[in-house]
């Protein structure tokens, strides 16, 4: 052997043993490598899927908020398919067919367009009765929406996942790659293909096992028909930060910031006096149900919120029907009293040329579901001529509802200019209105015959010569007394969101004594005898005139709504009237560590 | 046995020519994976700022104002007005302030973030420091009823304006052709719908002491002059043949419905 062949084995030896050496790092490396990835891609993937779910909620949240939303509490739909590939891409459509199945809206979100481990945008399921499916259609949703008894949509629509229904309202999901999904229970076969995301996207190339028909969805399965990852948002995840959004929003339309327009200001001013009033709660009962706005309900000081109301739309003038479905439809809630009966009088002096009020019996009655006064005026004359008046009459429960005067109201009889209404509340929730108009000369037609006028009782020295009596007929409607804007249900109202989401039916109000009709109109913070609200915990506790507590969802499981306090609320707020021994809380120390307090209070006003 | 036969030149040329094309690709392979390391821990630590400044929130109920290089990574706030500033100068954008003081930085030492460099900046992968601007105005229209200014800085603010306000400047656009100082010159331009950013943490990338990031996409990132152009410019990396030049600015935001979310859930608000 010569030593040029020895020199050249060691190379060659050396060489093969570097070789050996190297692979043996690069496998055993690859190997654990290989160990972690799918945890990693799991880990990505559950990073991108909870940074999406909490901008998604968060918005939701938001929106809720927003002045002008009508849809508070709504979600977003997904991506409009159109929208992909194009400028636009990422921003949700208004509407869409729900459940719906798409892209995570991310552009209108505000988030980046997050991907998932595969390199896929994340896609979103929004179910049935949580966004808006068409354009005429709001959704309704509140704190009840955890309740099959609701019968609401933001029930019975969510989502089944996993076989367990209702398991959730949305869905984001993690589509991992393309793959070929074997037949299986619940999952149909399919050869995922993804070409170029385009407006004819098909949700099957990209999630797995899901039904639309059925509103099923999953987020786990046998590895040869799913890859996916999902992370549910569940109603009750999403629903205390809704409710924080709605007492904010209460506050702001409705409550202590409401510049006009506000349950502070409705019976405050104007046709009523300038003391403040705030309106008697109805006492406390399942707000769901009729039987807790009909006449002859209990006042209080705390209760359900004054909502009965009668007219098609505040000012319409026409009754509204009665149903079921309108339990807080109650057109002769608020009506004329017989007792004390309507007076009719003709203030004086009498002015040159008007008619002499002889008699003016008037009666109260019923037209159209509508209460109304009727007085047969009888007046001495020489001519016919226009007629000054005053009609002073008391309303039933109109401290225990809230309207507005509608001096425009259809009277019989009576000029429409010219009309001033005021109104007193009454410490039994009556108000006393007094109406001064002018019934015009054409109301009363021609002279009677003076046979005619001394059969109706007016003494014959009283008329006879250049002297005749006139008669007519003039009618007050309740109408005069409408239905509050803050009734107004519609979209075109800005505070219509809160009635039309039933949120009235998950609040409870209450209002310092001397607040309500025959107080004061003022309180001060306790000890006083005229003591405000106390609510513990926020920062001008005992200065409070009115708030509503609003219940979140029930913890105890029971079927809502309902009438029972103790399921509504939490701590101390179970039993509260907002006196110094029981006090509104906004928090309780003691519930909060496992999360069992959701009650909400929003201030109508404070000092 | 005669004398050994060394390699020829030829064979030595041949071999090292190898060498150096295996030790160069080796080197290219390494540099560009060092790249692609730096990129990805530049993008785990503005995930890391972007934490903080939410956590931040969560204990102060208000957003943190941008830290200057004058303030040892500190934020700069008016403790009494709540608002960014100091001295008169405003910094809620970033950029270059008066006095050549540069603004618009992560506040590491009031967020507690932990890679900074001796001055307590944070810092990205490549040794730069992280740059944050946060939201200084609200979009008209969207609180309801009336409101303060600083919102998104002050906590008794945020809490009386409520969770309805929107902001109203910072501003992501996909490319600086056409951009104003307020707008992304049109719809389609913008990455961000309008009102959604409270806070954006970005870095300006590897090129910052390379080229010193001079492309018009980069440049718009700090031309904040700390209350003057809240319109950023993000968009995937491009070189330096790219139309507006080479860009590597790597980008996070907040935006309006996370912060609101987290700070509701938290009871903070509203």
């Amino acid at each position: 052997m010569t030593p040029t062949r020895q020199q050249g084995a060691a190379l060659l030896l050396l060489l093969a043993v570097l070789t050996l050496g190297g692979m043996w790092y690069m496998i055993s490396g690859l190997h654990a490598a290989s160990g972690d990835f799918k945890a990693a891609n799991r880990r990505h993937n559950a990073a991108v899927l909870a940074q999406a779910k909490r901008a998604l909620v968060g918005y939701v949240a938001h929106q809720a908020a927003v002045s002008g939303e009508n849809n508070p509490g709504a979600f977003l739909c997904p991506e409009a398919a159109a929208n992909i590939g194009t400028g636009n891409e990422g921003l949700a459509p208004g509407n869409c067919t729900l459940p719906a199945v798409g892209r995570l809206p991310w552009k209108t979100l505000g988030i980046e367009k997050l991907l998932d481990a595969s390199g896929e945008p994340l896609w979103y399921v929004v179910a049935s009765g949580w966004a808006k499916p068409n354009a005429a259609t709001t959704t309704v949703i509140n704190s009840n929406c955890t309740s099959s008894a609701s019968a609401m949509t933001c029930w019975s629509g969510q989502l089944t996942i996993d076989g367990q229904a209702n398991a959730a309202v949305a869905l984001i999901i993690a589509p991992g790659q393309a793959m070929s999904v074997q037949a299986s229970s619940g999952c149909t076969a399919r050869n995922q293909s993804r070409s170029t995301p385009s407006s004819t996207i098909d949700p099957a190339d990209y999630l797995e096992c899901y039904s639309t028909a059925t509103s099923s969805f999953a987020t786990t399965g046998a590895s040869t028909s799913f890859n996916d990852q999902g992370v549910k948002i569940t109603a009750a995840e999403v629903l205390p930060l809704i409710e924080g959004a709605i007492a904010d929003r209460f506050e702001r339309e409705i409550g202590r910031y409401a510049t006009s327009g506000g349950l502070r200001q409705v019976y405050v001013g104007g046709s009523w006096p300038a003391t403040q009033v705030l309106p008697f709660a109805l006492s406390f009962a399942d707000p769901s149900l009729a039987a807790s706005y009909q006449p002859g309900v209990a006042k209080d000081v705390k209760g359900l919120l004054p909502l009965s109301y009668s007219e098609t739309t505040p000012t319409s003038g026409t009754a509204c029907t009665q149903s079921a479905a309108e339990p807080r439809c109650q057109p002769l809630f608020v009506a004329w009293q017989s007792a004390p009966a309507p007076t009719f009088t003709q203030p004086g002096p009498i002015p040159l040329g008007q008619a002499t009020l002889f008699s003016s019996p008037c009666s109260v009655g019923t037209a159209s579901q509508i209460s109304q006064i009727s007085c047969t005026v009888l007046v001495i004359s020489i001519l016919a001529a226009d007629m000054t008046f005053r009609l002073q009459a008391t309303a039933q429960n109109v401290g225990m509802a809230i309207r507005q005067v509608n001096t425009a109201a259809t009277m019989q009889n009576i000029n429409t200019a010219g009309r001033t209404v005021s109104g007193v509340l009454n410490a039994d929730g009556t108000a006393t209105i007094t109406l001064d108009a002018t019934i015009p000369a054409s109301a009363f037609g021609s002279a009677l015959t003076h046979g005619t006028c001394i059969g109706l009782g007016i003494p014959p020295a009283s008329i006879g010569g250049a002297l005749n009596c006139f008669t007519t007929t003039i009618t007050l409607p309740m109408t005069v007394l409408a239905d509050h804007p803050l009734l107004d249900s519609s979209t075109a109202s800005s505070t219509g969101w809160f009635l039309r989401n039933k949120w009235h039916e998950v609040s409870f109000y209450a209002a310092a004594q001397n607040l309500t009709p025959g107080g004061g109109g003022s309180c001060s913070t306790p000890p006083s005898a005229t003591p405000c609200l106390v609510v513990n915990y926020l920062s001008n506790s005992g200065s409070q005139r009115g708030v509503i507590a609003i219940a979140g969802r029930s913890l105890t499981g029971a079927a809502r709504p309902n009438g029972t306090r103790s399921d509504w609320f939490e701590d101390v707020n179970a039993s509260a009237d907002g006196s110094v021994s029981n006090p509104f809380t906004i928090r309780a120390p003691s519930l909060s560590i496992n999360r069992t307090f959701n009650d909400r209070i929003a201030v109508i006003d404070s000092n | 046995m005669g004398r050994q036969r060394g390699f020829t030149l030829t064979e030595l040329a041949v071999v090292m020519t190898i060498v150096a094309f295996l030790l160069a690709s080796l080197m290219y392979t390494l540099s560009a994976q060092t790249d692609q390391r730096n990129f990805l821990e530049t993008q785990k630590r503005l995930e890391q700022a972007r934490e903080l400044v939410l956590s931040f929130a969560l204990i102060n109920g208000r957003l943190p104002c941008p830290a200057r290089s004058t303030s040892s990574g500190a934020e700069v706030r008016d403790t009494t007005t709540g608002q960014c500033t100091s001295g008169g100068v405003e910094d809620y954008y970033g950029g270059t302030l008066s006095g050549g003081v540069t603004g618009g930085l992560l506040p590491a030492v009031t967020l507690g973030y932990a890679q900074v460099d001796p001055a307590g900046f944070a810092l990205d992968a490549w040794g730069n420091r992280i740059r944050y601007a946060v939201a200084k105005s609200i979009a008209s229209g969207t609180c309801s009823g009336s409101f303060t200014n600083p919102h998104w800085v002050s906590a008794t603010n945020m809490k009386a304006n409520g969770i309805a306000c929107q902001p109203g400047d910072l501003l992501i656009c996909k490319s600086s052709t056409g951009i104003t100082s307020s707008a992304c010159g049109g719809g389609t331009n913008q990455l961000m719908s309008q009102s959604l950013v409270v806070a954006i943490a970005f870095s300006t990338g590897k090129n910052t002491t390379s080229s010193g990031g001079s492309g018009a996409d980069e440049a718009a990132n700090l031309n904040g002059a700390g209350n003057a152009d809240p319109v950023f410019v993000y968009h995937p990396l491009t070189g330096s043949d790219f139309g507006n030049g080479e860009f590597d600015d790597q980008f996070t935001w907040i935006s309006v419905g996370e912060l609101y979310g987290k700070l509701i859930a938290a009871g903070l608000l509203p």
